[in-house]
């Protein structure tokens, strides 16, 4: 399986494709610096604040900068991102017939398709990192350090040390969000051989789902909802934080991951290659 | 047949209601070029997928060097090289690395041995340029070059002239009896191109409607057919008068100077004595030869009611 790991990390890297997709991450980082530099949402606040307290330095810094990074991106940007990557894994090469080339060798089915899952799922959770990584050094440099400021049942503030910790967190969930949903169009694509439905598959069950959630009457559905999980996140900028439950949250949405790719593989190796 | 190497017992494939391939059996023997016939829609690519262990048959099973595909798939496909419809590959990568990875997805070969396969197919001098800037040939060619590559016992060829110029058409028929011959690795070929197979295969299998209609010798599929045979001669309609008596000949066409009799090789000189004994000037007596395009559409037409009435 380590020689097909190779081969599939060898392909990604080599094709142009690949890096559209830290570009396209790169350009919304940048939008969003540009947005809170010359807008500073956090002006209102500041000046009210600085009528009771006396203030050094600014919120509007790196750490708010990844901070609201994290809110933009979470929901709608990697989720898609992941859906690009995971659910044309296996539909792109049905439709250029590669696959059809590659399994006239001697390879097992389900490595192949194991490999191109990790290899997937590693490159998805590169381009979460990378966007909290770029966003911090690009906040560095052009907002500078200092605390990061939260409204969420009141106002808490949290020193760059802590917040770097409790934003390191967050990504790992949001990675794990973007996975699981990822995963479910990987699993879509496997069966459709299609990388289109594939995708709109995956965001679609997601959407689903959020609208599911906010009705009522499936409230009894809400614990198997991804988006219960997915934001998740929200409650680690917080006192005191309710570790259990962003462990769990951080399971089910692996597990969410695990079993759409277990689906995935099964349809992939019982299916034909008729492509 | 010395020792089959390719062999399908009662392979059965079919989608929802259609039945793709219906209990074919076929052998193909080592050092066989064997040529796999049949038009459009036969299920020429559906067997070859079998074989490949690509799709999974409904009934019967396919076995290579003796192994059952659906079992030992992997172990078996380490000796097969395979080109299966049209050629697909990485067009962001150079014909060398799209070599390169097929080849570690083998087991691994040298730079020298992707050399030499390029050499053979004739694209040493475009090895680093990329597959995108390649021709339909030029990717038939590498498509060829990628099933070599593994140095297999078996070459599976699914219409590997499709889309050639006549001259690669030409290449590939020397390849493929290069093959054969100095590199001793049996064949699979499937094609519709009649006049190819004839040339380079000393087997062939006629598909038709997934049903194998006949399999043999070139040679004795071609001898199997009465003889037919052209008199030329002074008055064709008298001719044709004397022939109608005889329950042995049939007319097949007559003009006013040529007569075509379908008759058996040993009745000839029979048949022309007759004829000068009634008077008739005989100036030439010509067996018209069989090819592989008559016997496989003959074959076609006279088995198509049975097919069509086959019960599924």
């Amino acid at each position: 399986m380590l020689t097909t790991i190779r081969v599939e990390a060898h392909k990604l890297w080599r094709k142009p494709r690949t890096y559209l997709g830290f570009a396209a991450i790169s350009g919304l980082v940048t939008l969003c610096l540009i947005a809170v530099k010359y807008e500073n949402p956090l002006r209102h606040v500041e000046r009210y604040l600085a009528q009771d307290f006396i203030m050094s330095g600014s919120f509007v810094n790196a750490v708010f900068l990844v901070h609201n990074l994290i809110e933009i991106l979470a929901f709608t940007f990697l989720p898609l991102f992941a859906c690009l990557v995971l659910g044309d894994l296996i539909a792109s090469e049905a439709a250029d017939g590669t696959l059809r080339t590659i399994l006239c060798r001697p390879v097992s089915k389900a490595a192949l398709v194991a490999s191109k899952y990790i290899i997937g799922a590693a490159y998805a959770v590169s381009l979460t990192i990378f966007s909290g990584v770029l966003g911090y050094l690009l906040g560095r440099a052009f907002l500078g350090r200092g605390s990061l400021l939260i409204f969420s049942d009141g106002i808490w503030i949290f020193n760059e040390q802590s917040a770097l910790l409790r934003l390191l967190a967050a990504y790992a969930l949001v990675s794990a969000s973007a996975l699981a949903v990822g995963s479910m169009s990987f699993a879509i694509s496997t069966f459709l051989s299609n990388s289109n439905a594939a995708i709109v598959g995956g965001m679609g069950l997601l959407y689903t789902s959020v609208a599911l959630g906010a009705i009522d009457y499936f409230k009894f559905l809400r614990p198997y909802l991804i988006p219960t999980y997915s934001q998740a996140w929200h409650r680690l900028f917080v006192d005191p934080i309710d570790t259990l439950f962003l462990l769990k949250s951080f399971g089910v949405l692996l597990a969410y991951a695990a079993v759409s790719f277990g689906i995935g593989l099964i349809i992939f190796v019982r299916k034909d290659v008729l492509t | 047949m010395d020792e089959v190497v390719i062999q399908t017992n009662n392979l059965t494939k079919s989608f929802g209601r259609q039945i793709a391939v219906r209990d074919l059996t076929l052998r193909v023997g080592i050092g066989d070029v064997y040529g796999f016939l049949g038009p459009n829609g036969a299920g020429k690519s559906t067997t070859i997928r079998m074989l490949l262990g690509l799709i999974r048959p409904n009934r019967g099973e396919a076995l290579l060097f003796g192994c059952n595909i659906s079992k030992n798939r992997r172990e078996i496909l380490k000796d097969v090289g395979a080109l299966v419809e049209a050629p697909s590959f990485y067009k962001y990568l150079t014909a060398r690395d799209n070599l390169r990875i097929l080849s570690r997805l083998s087991g691994g070969c040298t730079e020298k041995r992707i050399d030499e396969v390029l050499d053979v197919v004739g694209l040493l001098d475009r090895a680093n340029d990329k597959v995108c800037t390649f021709s339909h040939g030029m990717c038939q060619r590498l498509g060829v070059a990628q099933a070599l590559l593994p140095q297999p016992k078996v070459v599976i060829l699914d219409e590997p002239t499709s889309g050639l110029d006549p001259q690669g058409i030409k290449d590939m028929r020397e390849l493929i009896k290069w093959l054969a011959t100095e590199q001793k690795v049996t064949v699979f070929l499937s094609s519709h191109l009649l006049h190819e197979v004839e040339q380079v295969c000393n087997r062939v299998g006629i598909i038709h409607r997934g049903k194998l209609l006949a399999e043999g010798n070139v040679d004795q599929l071609l001898q199997r057919k009465t003889e037919v045979v052209e008199f030329t001669v002074d008055d064709a309609s008298r001719a044709a008068e004397v022939v109608r008596h005889f329950e042995w000949a049939e007319i097949t066409a007559v003009n006013t100077s040529r007569m075509e009799v379908q008759v058996a090789h040993q009745r000839i000189p029979d048949l022309n004595r007759s004829l000068v004994n009634e008077g008739i000037g005989v100036f030439s007596i010509t067996p018209k030869t069989v090819n592989l395009e008559e016997l496989f559409f003959d074959i076609i037409r006279n088995t198509s009611g049975d097919v069509n009435n086959n019960p599924s």
